[in-house]
């Protein structure tokens, strides 16, 4: 059984109509997600902005509501889990402004400790400190940090607090939303390498969301690339960064800039041309179909569907034939 | 290719720095944002300034363009073109600025007027740094709004800042930039707040406009990557100090500096063999502070001597390297 499953699901927001009496209207962001996630395992949801991979994240812990489809923890539907709430010590998220996802009037070690008033109300406050200091120890900092408060914190330093404060309540799963994105390629390695750590020792999944695809490379078992709202590609790790099979992944990986002159020399003037499409005006057919360099007029009349064209490998593209 | 330019065609460098240092002004003392920094930058070269955050890297070009913060100061020399950028009146300096010197910045929205169209606001220095008229300099606006791919530029050109994505807001930015034809561009960050493939489509922009009209370009960033598409040469700052200074591939295929080492094997790559971790540095960046006896690094060097502490090492050759490379480091940075 899958530690974490969503079928088909769907997610959107409601914004304001056009004009000043216009109707509300609904504007779906995530469509048709499907996805499972096995204890100790990555998954890397990778795409641009607009692409709806951080909404994903939180309607994959029901933090917003999903308009269409499931979400199954532990093959229980999540909509009808009683007291959900506290079943959250199990599933936990983290950030990417490290410093903003903390409260700047309590010390580390409430923040840290926090969680477990939820989670375990019966843990008498010194055990709960005790808690919160063997999770800091845990992340790379030393015990005198529980007195210290948010503002004494370098921003990779803060991370690390928020990811203590995930794991304090000994969580299954952690849902990591761009939470090196923010930090200097130093601390980024670092953070990396203890969320890597801290996977193995806890059995941890992670779903690791992220617009790069190299920090995608080095963590995830499984990646899953988002184009407005849609699943694109969907590939074991390997065999995804050997040859990505749709030409949005493609452009992706050929638009990262990567620290070698003579790959990059090479590079340059091959950027794909044209903007992303606004997520309030989709294209009709493929997401994709704007942009494409092999796009043909079947892509944009109908959507391609995510199939199967090899095991364990998922493209929506009219033109990838099985492999 | 720089070296060529540089001995030939034209033996002066467009700008060259000699003992630029930057302080501020703080509660409870100075602060030294930048340590002695010399650059000598060839015409139409590309060079890469690169660190991570409180480095230094910005206050370089902002020093430059006589825009620090105002209890910030710069000591040292610039010298531009034949004159020296700090010493200049207020007046001079911005005639240069603006014609021969132009700069972006990571933030294109906070660069642009929200208020005046677009068109306008690229007219607008034609028409006050080269008295052109206003139609000539719209017409010139819209010209340059179409090379640099803007779908429409005619009718683009009539709109406001906040009608354009960031990617086009950039791309209006180097426009505006490269109208008056500056033989430096000065940017900051340019595409760091952009998505990988808009990323892509402004770096080709640069590339390619730099080739095209002999701008040269110092580009700071923190993206080892975008150095390695873009730059002819790099240099490493970290805590205010240059650390290593080489042509762009020497650079990536020899680092020398332990910090340049070590943050190649910290970046996650797309095409390398996996490891198992990522190589990291120990610690935090420095963030500018007081002035140190030593090497800044130190505290993060894991091949550190005792002399590190003390003694400043100096940018010099470095033995059986090439030998425009320069390093500061006791251990590496042998006498060539």
């Amino acid at each position: 059984m899958s530690l974490l499953e969503a079928r088909n699901l769907g997610v959107g927001y409601t914004i304001p109509g056009a004009g000043l009496f216009g109707a509300p209207r609904h504007l779906p962001i995530v469509h048709e997600v499907s996805l499972s996630l096995q204890p100790g395992r990555t998954l890397g949801v990778v795409g641009e902005s607009g692409c709806g991979k951080s909404t994903l994240g939180r309607a994959l812990l029901q933090l917003i509501p999903s308009s269409a489809g499931q979400v199954f923890w532990q093959g229980q539907d999540m909509a009808k889990i009683p007291n959900l709430r506290r079943r959250r010590s199990e599933m936990q998220i983290i950030f990417q402004d490290p410093i903003a996802a903390l409260d700047p009037r309590m010390t580390l070690g409430k923040i840290v400790s926090r969680p477990l008033a939820t989670f375990e109300p019966e843990l008498s406050k010194a055990a709960a400190r005790a808690r919160a200091v063997e999770a800091l120890q845990q992340v790379g900092l030393s015990a005198d940090f529980a007195d210290r408060y948010p503002h004494e914190l370098s921003g990779g330093q803060a991370q690390r607090v928020g990811i203590a404060r995930a794991i304090v309540g000994r969580p299954k799963m952690i849902i990591c939303d761009e939470p090196v994105s923010a930090l200097d390629v130093s601390i980024q390695a670092q953070v990396i390498n203890l969320l890597m750590d801290l996977q193995e020792s806890m059995g941890l999944a992670l779903v690791f969301i992220s617009h790069n695809l190299a920090v995608v490379r080095h963590i995830s078992h499984e990646v899953m690339v988002m184009c407005l709202g849609r699943v694109v590609e969907k590939a074991p790790r390997s065999e995804f960064y050997a040859r990505p099979l749709h030409p949005y992944s493609k452009a992706l990986m050929d638009a990262v800039p990567e620290p070698d002159p003579r790959r990059e020399k090479g590079r340059v003037g091959t950027a794909l041309p044209g903007e992303l499409p606004s997520v309030l005006n989709p294209p009709k057919g493929c997401v994709f179909a704007t942009r494409c360099p092999l796009a043909a007029e079947m892509c944009h009349n109908s959507r391609p569907l995510l199939r199967e064209v090899a095991p364990e490998r998922h493209v929506a593209c009219h033109f990838v034939e099985g492999a | 290719m720089t070296v060529d330019r540089m001995t030939q065609s034209n033996p002066e460098p467009l700008l060259s720095l000699r003992d630029l240092s930057v302080r501020f002004r703080m509660e409870g003392g100075r602060t030294v944002a930048v340590d002695s920094v010399d650059l000598d930058l060839a015409p139409g070269e590309v060079l890469g300034i690169v660190g991570e955050s409180g480095s230094g890297k910005s206050q370089i070009l902002y020093a430059l363009m006589g825009l620090l913060a105002s209890n910030g100061e710069a000591r040292g020399e610039a010298c531009f073109d034949g004159q020296d950028l700090f010493t200049l009146s207020p007046r001079l300096l911005d005639r240069v600025r603006g014609s021969e010197i132009s700069m972006i910045f990571q933030d294109p929205m906070t660069s642009l007027n929200p208020f005046m169209r677009v068109g306008d606001q690229l007219a607008e220095g034609l028409i006050v740094h080269q008295g052109m008229s206003k139609d000539a300099a719209k017409a010139e606006a819209v010209r340059m709004l179409d090379r640099v791919r803007i779908p429409d530029a005619a009718s683009r050109a009539r709109r406001y800042p906040h009608e354009f994505s960031g990617g086009m807001r950039q791309r209006v930015m180097i426009a505006m930039a490269l109208l008056a034809r500056p033989k430096l561009l000065l940017a900051d960050e340019p595409t760091t707040a952009l998505d990988v493939t808009i990323q892509a489509q402004v770096l080709d922009l640069m590339a390619e406009l730099g080739r095209e009209t002999g701008t040269a370009i110092i580009l700071v960033t923190h993206d080892l990557g975008v150095v390695a598409r873009l730059c002819d040469r790099v240099m490493v700052l970290y805590g205010g100090r240059v650390m290593e200074e080489a042509q762009a591939e020497a650079l990536f295929d020899t680092p020398s500096h332990p910090y340049t080492k070590g943050l190649l094997a910290a970046m996650p790559r797309l095409e390398t063999e996996l490891t198992p971790r990522l190589g990291t540095i120990p610690g935090t960046p420095r963030s500018a502070g007081r002035e140190v006896a030593g090497c800044p690094f130190v505290a993060r060097c894991e091949v550190r001597l005792p002399i590190c502490t003390t003694a400043r090492p100096t940018l010099r050759g470095v033995a059986g390297l090439e030998p425009s490379r320069r390093t500061a480091c006791h251990l590496t940075g042998a006498p060539a």
